[in-house]
């Protein structure tokens, strides 16, 4: 008896090392077996498109991918994976584009009507379209391009032009503030039916029309003070610009990894010197200064997005070599990084040519589904 | 003879046995076993002659891999901090990730293991790598071959055509 097992025994093992040998390891991992965290934080790690497919697999996947927990901490993990986000455009038709740091891109969607600012927030985006019924009348919608779910807020009083949105981190959902009526409106997607007033009121009347979101409040950048509004608590507040601060050309906020920044550029000797303010611990600023050597002084208005240790930013110049095409557009992608001072240059193809319009964000996944709120 | 009067000398190791679950002993350096957190936080209320740690979950074969694992850890991130205080240049992160990515390239049935065994030891680094190879080699699976693989049983609500 003994005997027959060890043989067994052996044949297992030469038949293991067979399989092994060949490359043929279709072996059964036991589900039952694995605990219950680990599988969590597999399926974590997998893209959206992924996630979708494996819905269908059972019960129990779909119901686990489809709960708000796990898209929450799937969205944490999936910060480390962003990308470059390019809205490109002609007039007020957009047409968003994802470029990873090697400058290859990836179409994520177009807007099938007019639409004014993007807002952009952990991988939604909030625009507002010219209303069908009245043309003074804006409708605002928060959109998710990786699921193609979107969502339209009920109208306001106001016109919708400045807004921002956010994430509340303690109810976990989305909030859209709108900072154009007076007093300001907020909505909260998936618990409010209509627009309710903030108590707090902002230090500055009027405020500009790009809001960022950094750190669970949304900024907005106004002459020397920077004003944020706190998510969870629904509270404006002011952050002074630093003191040593030169009246710069052009300024403007950014989330520099989860921390607040004030980006400048300056024209010196018409070379762009650019400027990066960090606000540490929301008291002190910091500053890095650098200078990109192959960005054309015509551009005006590089829209920078900081990406693991690089800053990077899209230029975009007229090449007139064709004169059947005229007006062809070439897209070059800047990266400066920030540890070893090493800038970069790449051309980014395969974007549409005539298009005229970039901003930069950041893109990254999101599961978050707004077929319900 | 002047090395012997060097007090930077290294003291001599402190060695901790692991016992495998099929009863093998491994002599390992004890800062390779503290690599794990469970050894680590056990080894405050141990008696300091008793350095021995049972562990029942683990298999001689996997246990192998993960000192061999942890080994390679400690002392790459040596080097590299010598490097770093010499100030320089060397691409030692670089290649521990190739040696890691290496090391991860196994069958499934070993892979299951080591994520099993990195969990129970809470060696965050290997658990961290383990996991990532699995989501890397079934993300593109259909959803018939993730059953097939993690041995589910099809109770699916959802339409597989319409998903696609």
């Amino acid at each position: 008896m003994t005997f027959l097992s060890l043989i067994l025994k052996l044949w297992r093992n030469v038949n293991k090392r067979w399989r092994i040998m060949w490359g043929c390891d279709d072996e059964l991992l036991n589900l039952q077996d694995m605990p219950y965290d680990l599988l969590l934080e597999i399926l974590t790690r997998l893209p959206v498109k992924s996630l979708f497919r494996f819905k269908s697999v059972c019960k129990t996947w779909c119901y686990l991918i489809q709960d708000p927990i796990f898209i929450q901490r799937h969205s944490k993990q999936s910060k480390k994976a962003a990308c470059l986000y390019l809205s490109v455009g002609k007039g007020y038709f957009r047409h968003i584009v994802a470029v990873n740091q090697q400058g290859a891109t990836a179409s994520i969607c177009r807007m099938r009507s007019p639409c004014c600012p993007l807002q952009y927030c952990n991988g939604l985006i909030c625009y507002s379209t010219f209303g069908t019924v009245s043309p003074r009348r804006t409708n605002l919608h928060v959109f998710n391009p990786t699921t193609g779910e979107s969502t339209t807020l009920p109208t306001n009083s106001g016109y919708c032009i400045k807004f921002g949105l956010g994430y509340d981190e303690s109810i976990n959902k989305y909030k859209v503030v709108d900072v154009d009526s007076s007093p300001c409106l907020i909505f909260t997607l998936g618990e409010d039916s209509s627009w309710r007033p903030i108590c707090s009121k902002p230090a500055v009347s009027v405020l500009p029309a790009e809001s960022i979101f950094v750190n669970g409040a949304l900024h907005w950048n106004s002459d020397g003070v920077v004003i944020s509004f706190d998510l969870k608590n629904e509270k404006f507040g002011a952050i002074t610009h630093p003191k040593k601060f030169t009246s710069s050309s052009w300024k403007y906020l950014l989330d520099c990894e989860g921390f607040l920044c004030m980006f400048c550029v300056d024209n010196n000797n018409y070379q762009l010197v650019f400027s990066l303010w960090m606000l540490k611990d929301y008291d002190t600023w910091v500053e890095w200064s650098f200078v990109l050597p192959d960005l054309p002084t015509k551009i005006d208005m590089p829209e920078v997005v900081v990406l693991n240790g690089e800053i990077l930013t899209v230029s975009s110049y007229y090449c007139a070599r064709t004169y059947k095409r005229l007006h062809r557009l070439r897209y070059y992608l800047h990266s400066y990084n920030l540890q070893s001072r090493v800038s970069k240059k790449i051309e980014i193809l395969d974007l549409p040519s005539h298009l005229n319009y970039v901003a930069a964000a950041y893109h990254e996944e999101s599961l978050v589904s707004l077929r319900n709120v | 003879m002047k090395d012997s009067f060097n007090p930077s000398i290294e003291p001599p190791k402190k060695t901790v046995t692991l016992v495998s679950s099929d009863g093998y002993d491994f002599e390992v350096e004890e800062e390779v076993a503290l690599e794990s957190q469970v050894i680590k936080d056990g080894f405050e209320d141990k008696a300091v002659d008793d350095r021995e740690y049972l562990l029942f979950n683990v298999h001689s074969d996997t246990l192998e891999l993960i000192i061999k694992y942890c080994e390679k850890h400690v002392s790459s991130r040596k080097s590299i901090s010598a490097a770093a205080a010499s100030s320089s240049s060397s691409n030692g992160e670089e290649a521990l990730k190739e040696w890691d990515e290496h090391f991860i390239s196994v069958d499934t049935n070993t892979l299951y293991d080591i994520l099993m065994a990195a969990d129970y030891l809470n060696i965050k680094s290997l658990l961290d790598l383990a996991i990532q190879k699995v989501a890397d080699t079934i993300h593109g699976r259909s959803p018939e071959q993730i059953r097939k693989k993690f041995n589910i049983e099809n109770d699916s609500i959802i339409d597989p055509w319409a998903s696609e």
